[in-house]
Formats: C-alpha cells, structure tokens, sequence
C-alpha cells in the first residue's frame, strides 16, 4: 500500500528578476486650465400661486345706466371743465425744479418813426394797452407838448401771435393821444384819451369808417388817465373813468349795445384845510396857485371796488370812497359834483407819476415819484410802508399779477428793472438778452400771459421781452 | 342707448381744451373711449386706481365724507375724474395757459 515513489526534481529558471522596462511619452493633450468668472445673469424666483386663475369674464355693460348716469353727471362736469379753463390759479406757474433758468429773453423790437399827416414826428410812445384776452397790443404815439396842441396823434395796433408782434391797423386821430385802454371784458373795444380832453371810444371788430363809436368832450385839458372799472351794482358792466388835469376825475357809463357813453359821477378833489402838506421842497407856483388841482393819476381797488386812490398836483396821494362823496357846489343838474376824499397820505417830495393798487393784496398800492424813488403804502397807514430807491428815474412801473413781492419797472436806464418789495432792492443777479439801451417809458404786462412784457421807449421803440416772473421770485 | 352715451361724449368733447373722454367701469375696464386703445387702457387702469386710493383716503379722514371730484394738473394736461359707484369719467384737458 505504501511504496516509495522518487520524483525525479525538476528545475525551472526564476523569472522574477527581470526588470520591467519603461520609457516615458509626451502627452498630447493641453493642461486643463479653469477660470472664474462673475456672471451677469439675474436671479429669478419663481413663486406659485395657490389659487386658481380665475377667467375674465366680459360683462355685459348696462348702456342705458352708462347714458343716465353720464347725463346725471354732465353739468357738473361741464361747470368744472369751464372752471379749468377760466382758472387762472396756475398761470405763469413753474415747478420749482424748473426754475433754474430765470433770464429775460429779448423776443423782438419794433422801430417806428412816426410822421403824421401834418408832418409832425410823433416819436414818443405815451400809452400802451393790451387787450384782455391778450392777442392785441395798442400803441399811442404823441408829441411833447409846451403849450397847445396842434398836432394829428395816432395808435397802431398789434395782433400778437406766436409771440411776435405784427402790425395790424392804424387810427387817426385829431389831437394827441394821451392814454388808452381795452376794455376789461371787451377785447376789441378801445378808449383814448387826447390832450385837448376828448374821449374817444373805437370798436376794431368794425370796418375802418365805421370804428369810431363814441366821442365826448370830457374834459377841459389833457387827460391824464383812463380806466374802465367794475360797477358796484352790476358787476357784470363796466364803468369808464377818466381824470384829467382840469382837476376832475369822471366815471361814465358806457352801453355795448348802443354805444352811449353818459356821465355818471364827477368828482373834485379838496385840498387839506390844515398844513397836512408836509414837503420840503416847495411846491411850483403854478400849482400851489391852483384852487383846484389837477388829478395826474388814479387808481380803483381791484378788491374794494368802492375804494379808489388818487394822485393830485404837487405830490398829494388822496385816498376816496364812491360811497363818502359829498355834494359840493360847481355842478349841474346832470351831474351834480361831490368830493370822495377820505383820507390823505404823506405826500411826496417829487411829483407823483402814477399810483396803482397791488393786484394781490388788497391793502397794497404803490406811486412813483418823478425823483428815483418809489413807495409803497399800506391802506389807512398815513407814512409808507416801504421805499425803493433807484439810480436812475423810472419812467413806469407795474405789479406783477400773482408775485406779489416784485414790481417792475423801466426808465432812463434802458431796461427792464425787477424789485424785490419786501427787501426794497433792485434784484441785480438776473441775465437778460443784449439790446442797445434808450430811455423807456412805458410797460404794459400781457393779461393772458403775464409772461409777455412790452416796453415802450421815448423814441418810439417797442421791445417785447420774456420774464419768467415766477422763476424770478422763487430765486430771490 | 349707445347713441345716447356718445352724444353726452361728444358734448363733453366739444368743451374747450378737451383732448379725450373715457368711461370706465369699477374694475378699471373701459367701456368707451375717445382717445386710441393703448391710452385708454393706459388711462383706464391707472387713473381708477388712483381714484379708489384718493376716495379711501377721504374716507379715511372723515368716514362721514365721500371724493366727489377729482382734478391732476401736470405739465402738459388736466385730468378731471368723476367718480361714481360703478363708473368712473375720466377728462382728458390741455390747459389753456
């Protein structure tokens, strides 16, 4: 079972030792480089909705509830589309942040050397008048006077549209223009006023033989001033007041319809019985001589249509009442004379040139003097309230309608001068458009655009200018 | 009725100034318009709601009180809004000035 068996050894050659051989090899792809960069993509939320969209559903619009209600609303919404349209609440309103450019803009000049028919060269402008929706601007020219006049006068009307002046028609007249005025509401009825007294009333919308509707002669001597204000017992009529160097100040009816002009009040004018004259300067003999003396300018309150204001010879500012007139001898039957005069104020040293009440506040008015100086008072406040000197005389001077702290005004310094009341001073930092300078004497503010500002000057040029009077304002 | 409706627009169009009428419902959907679809639609969704913030602010104040006009001037318009209960005019005006 068991036996001995002898493998015979068999040998074999280790393997083990041989060496693994290997070489290295240059690779063919590129290094793998990476790079951040930032990314400009926005991020998104998404957000469900639990609810479920619901579908529009188009109703059927009751159409005869839409027409009863439209028509119920109808006036009311008709009373309030006119009132926007008649507001004047924003007018000349600028956003303040629009208000950054405040300079005055030239808009254009009219050179008119005026020759009348009798040869005589008319140049100075001596009235200006925009009508009261503000497309028409009428220019009286006339001749300085020493004694009589005996010359032809004349008034050129403008249309202004697309803010340039054009020259539109031309009235003759027989005399020397001293003052004109549109009438308040009428914008193509004009009233002038000549040197020797007479009161001349033209309708423009007639044809030029037919223009002339109303013609007296209102006063003795030169008429100084007119102006048409609102009657106290119908405020939808408007009255026309006259004054006049004869020393009266007259108010007139005038009917549209039929062109009847008929005197209505005639008012004269007492002198303080008592020293109330207080000058240093004395007044010129030829006035202080003068029982009488002559009304230079007037103003009615644009709030208290009773209230007026009137400016005599020699430097009186007298303050009136319709209502306070008193019967006084002179008159006739027709037109029985009475004296308003309420109060006087500190008269001026210089002569008074005009006075006219603030359009803003009731209580204001202001005169300017012949000398550089203009005053503003404050009703029933006897010694003024404020006193603006200037460098140079001013020729005239306006109110701004709705900047109640500025006035404006023009003279022999060649352009437009802004004040600030409250501080009494000349705004100074406001740029304006290059014209060559000559002496101005007249202004005359749009009354649709307050904006647009017409100046006349002493040899017969007329400059119109853009003044952004709220911007003026806001800035200083 | 329609005829009714576009007589009362007309007449409102013929008032000076005035640019474009709408008449929105009180969801803010135009029921009939002047001015072209854009605008209206435009219009329509802001200017009623606007108007339903300025009536709940006056209500706010006083619970007794109600909006009965509304009136925006901007630089290049005026818009007149009458609200009601279930419609709302809206008045599109160039100022005159």
């Amino acid at each position: 079972m068991f036996s001995v068996k002898h493998s015979e050894c068999i040998g074999f050659e280790s393997k083990w030792k041989v060496v693994k051989v290997s070489s290295e090899a240059g690779m063919q792809t590129s290094e793998f480089q990476v790079d951040t960069k930032g990314t400009s993509t926005v991020e998104n939320k998404g957000i469900s909705i639990q609810t479920d969209s619901t579908a529009c559903q188009s109703k059927e619009v009751d159409m005869q509830k839409v027409a009863d209600w439209l028509n119920r609303i109808y006036p009311n919404v008709a009373k309030e589309l006119n009132e926007a349209n008649n507001s004047k609440a924003f007018k000349g309103y600028c956003l303040s942040s629009d208000s950054k450019d405040f300079s005055l803009k030239h808009l254009q000049t009219i050179e008119r050397n005026v020759v009348t028919e009798k040869g005589d060269s008319n140049d100075t402008i001596s009235s200006m008048s925009w009508n009261s929706t503000g497309k028409i601007l009428s220019v009286s020219y006339a001749h300085p006077h020493k004694g009589w006049c005996h010359h032809n006068g004349c008034i050129y009307i403008y249309k202004f549209k697309n803010g340039i002046l054009a020259e539109n028609k031309k009235i003759s007249t027989d005399f020397c223009v001293t003052n004109i005025k549109f009438h308040a509401t009428y914008p193509s009825i004009i009233v002038a006023g000549t040197y020797t007294g007479s009161i001349n009333i033209w309708d423009l919308h007639r044809e030029d033989n037919e223009m002339l509707v109303a013609s007296i002669n209102g006063h003795n001597e030169n008429i100084t001033q007119l102006s048409w204000i609102p009657d106290i017992i119908s405020t939808k009529n408007y009255l026309l007041a006259s004054s006049s160097i004869d020393g009266f100040l007259k108010v007139w009816t005038y009917d549209y319809t039929t062109s009847n002009l008929a005197i209505k009040s005639n008012y004269k004018f007492k002198l303080p019985i008592f020293g109330n004259i207080k000058r240093d300067t004395p007044t010129p003999k030829e006035i202080s001589q003068k029982v009488w003396r002559g009304v230079v300018a007037f103003d009615f309150s644009k709030f208290l249509s009773d209230i007026f204001l009137v400016a005599l010879e020699g430097g009186l500012i007298v303050e009136c009442a319709m209502s306070a007139a008193t019967e006084i001898k002179g008159g006739s039957e027709e037109s029985p004379l009475s004296d308003p005069v309420v109060k006087y104020y500190e008269s001026q040293e210089s002569e008074i040139s005009a006075v006219s009440f603030s359009p803003n506040r009731k209580e204001m008015f202001m005169t300017l003097g012949t000398d550089c100086d203009v005053r503003v008072y404050v009703l029933d406040q006897e010694d003024p309230a404020q006193i603006i000197y200037t460098k140079e005389p001013l020729l005239a001077t306006t109110w701004i309608p709705y900047e109640d702290k500025l006035i404006a005004g023009c003279g022999k310094n060649g352009m437009l001068e802004i004040f600030n009341v409250q501080k009494a001073k000349l705004i100074e930092n406001i740029n304006s458009d290059k014209v060559s300078k000559t002496a101005l004497s007249k202004i005359a503010v749009n009354k649709d655009n307050s904006n647009i500002v017409a100046l006349g000057s002493i040899n017969g040029q007329i400059q119109l200018w853009n003044v952004p009077w709220n911007s003026i304002a806001f800035n200083n | 009725m329609a005829n009714e409706v576009e007589d009362t627009m007309k007449r409102i169009q013929s008032h000076k100034g005035v640019v474009g009428t709408i008449v929105v419902n009180s969801e803010g959907i135009p029921i009939k318009s002047t001015l072209d679809n854009t605008t209206t639609v435009q219009y329509a969704g802001l200017i009623s709601s606007l108007s339903d913030k300025a009536r709940s602010v006056v209500r706010d104040l006083d619970p007794s009180n109600d909006l009965t006009f509304l009136r925006i001037r901007s630089k290049k318009h005026e818009i007149m809004v009458a609200p009601d209960k279930e419609f709302i005019l809206i008045v599109v005006q160039n100022p005159t000035d």
